[in-house]
């Protein structure tokens, strides 16, 4: 019996670091091909008469001294979607609480109606959004600005959506014994929901941050001037020519994402356990 | 556990801020490194002019704008602008070119490689290359 439980481990093992190796693949292999000289590059993804491998035969740091020392148009564009990225976190998390707080906690005429369409809005494809978007700014005089890109980010409906379900959860009697002790409903807020709820915000921040940092579409369509495109654009138009850079650029990307899931994933994973533990 | 756990988050910390003050740095060195390897060049328009006295010209560049190259042939360096991977960078053509009539400072073009609102490169420098991206001079 127990030699057949550890056979049983041993299999769910080797699939867990199986299922892991997969997940780590593309990492380990932008990461390898990054250290590739621009020719070894070359031979092996588009001519093809190099076989696969991952560990370079050329070692090379060409591709990250072109990158952080020679063309600094590659890390303006990484401080580009720095900037947009962040400010639309800062704006998506003011406006989730602050909606998800009204959904959650108060009762209004149209309420119901109201989260219906915030629901309609968030499950609609960013693509159908685009035009009537495009059309609003364009009466507004922002196409071309940082702010198109910016306000349909900060006004997704997705954060609030996803912080009503997490302030949901928090009992009304502990609200009910800070109206008491004198707070008002922005201290309520701050202090007792939004804590509370740190898991939510914690996955809002991570969630919305990969999708900004991701966008491609919207840069494309409302920037138009390409000296204004974040990394995202240049990553998704990588050509033959620059293909050695793309990795590096990729290693380049790959870091805010992996740092904020770093300082975040506590709050996730105790999220998580308190949930459980309800 | 809970040691750990700041040791972790200090060690955390000390790296992200090492990360942001090198990603600064590299920013600030690449934009002097860029500009420092980027030639600059000073451009002029053909102009149209009297030469030698003797009729109007259409086509007249400055006469260091022409330099030899093989076979004795005469080019110019013209600027052109593309776009490029991180927005319009201008860039060097080499245009062979007939010189019509000169005097010591100007030369008169001829051929149909080089249209009249074309920039071209004066004094260009010998290490200049086809295809290099410049950076032009404010006049």
């Amino acid at each position: 019996m127990k030699k057949k439980s550890k056979c049983i481990d041993i299999i769910i093992y080797a699939v867990l670091i199986l299922f892991g190796a997969a997940a780590l693949f593309p990492v380990i292999f932008i990461a390898a091909s990054s250290l590739m000289d621009e020719s070894e590059v070359i031979r092996s993804y588009v001519v093809g008469d190099m076989d696969f491998h991952i560990i370079p035969r050329s070692f090379s740091l060409n591709g990250y001294l072109e990158v952080f020392l020679y063309t600094p148009a590659y890390l303006m564009k990484f401080w580009k979607s720095m900037l947009l990225s962040t400010v639309i976190l800062a704006g998506q998390l003011v406006i989730s609480c602050l909606g998800g707080y009204g959904f959650a906690k108060f009762s209004f005429r149209g309420k119901n109606v109201i989260f219906f369409f915030v629901i309609i809005l968030m499950m609609m494809p960013l693509q159908v959004t685009l035009v009537p978007n495009y059309i609003v700014f364009e009466r507004l005089g922002l196409i071309g600005s940082y702010a198109s890109v910016i306000l349909p980010g900060v006004f997704s409906t997705f954060g609030v959506f996803l912080l009503t379900q997490f302030f949901s959860s928090i009992p009304n009697s502990i609200i009910e014994a800070a109206k008491l002790d004198g707070a008002n409903q922005i201290q309520i807020l701050c202090r007792i929901i939004v804590p509370y709820a740190k898991s939510g915000v914690a996955s809002l921040c991570i969630l919305n941050f990969i999708d900004t940092w991701n966008m491609v579409e919207q840069p494309l369509i409302f920037l138009k001037d390409s000296t204004k495109y974040p990394l995202s654009v240049f990553l998704a138009n990588v050509s033959r020519e620059n293909l050695s850079i793309s990795f590096v650029c990729g290693i380049l990307a790959i870091l805010p994402v992996f740092l904020l899931f770093l300082y975040l994933k506590d709050s996730l994973i105790s999220g998580i356990e308190n949930t459980n533990l309800k | 556990m809970r040691d750990k756990m700041t040791v972790a988050k200090r060690i955390l910390n000390i790296f992200t801020v090492a990360v942001v003050i090198a990603l600064l740095s590299c920013t600030f060195i690449s934009k002097y490194v860029f500009d420092m390897r980027t030639p600059v060049v000073s451009v002029v328009k053909p102009a149209s002019m009297e030469i030698n006295g003797e009729m109007y010209y259409n086509k007249v560049i400055p006469k260091s704008a022409v330099f030899v190259g093989s076979e004795s042939k005469k080019y110019v360096y013209v600027v052109r602008e593309r776009n490029g991977l991180f927005g319009n960078e201008f860039y060097l053509v080499t245009a062979e070119i007939t010189v019509n009539a000169e005097n010591e400072e100007y030369a008169v073009m001829g051929g149909r490689n080089v249209s009249g609102n074309d920039n071209i490169v004066i004094q260009p420098d010998s290490a200049l290359e086809s295809t290099d991206v410049v950076r032009i001079a404010a006049e």
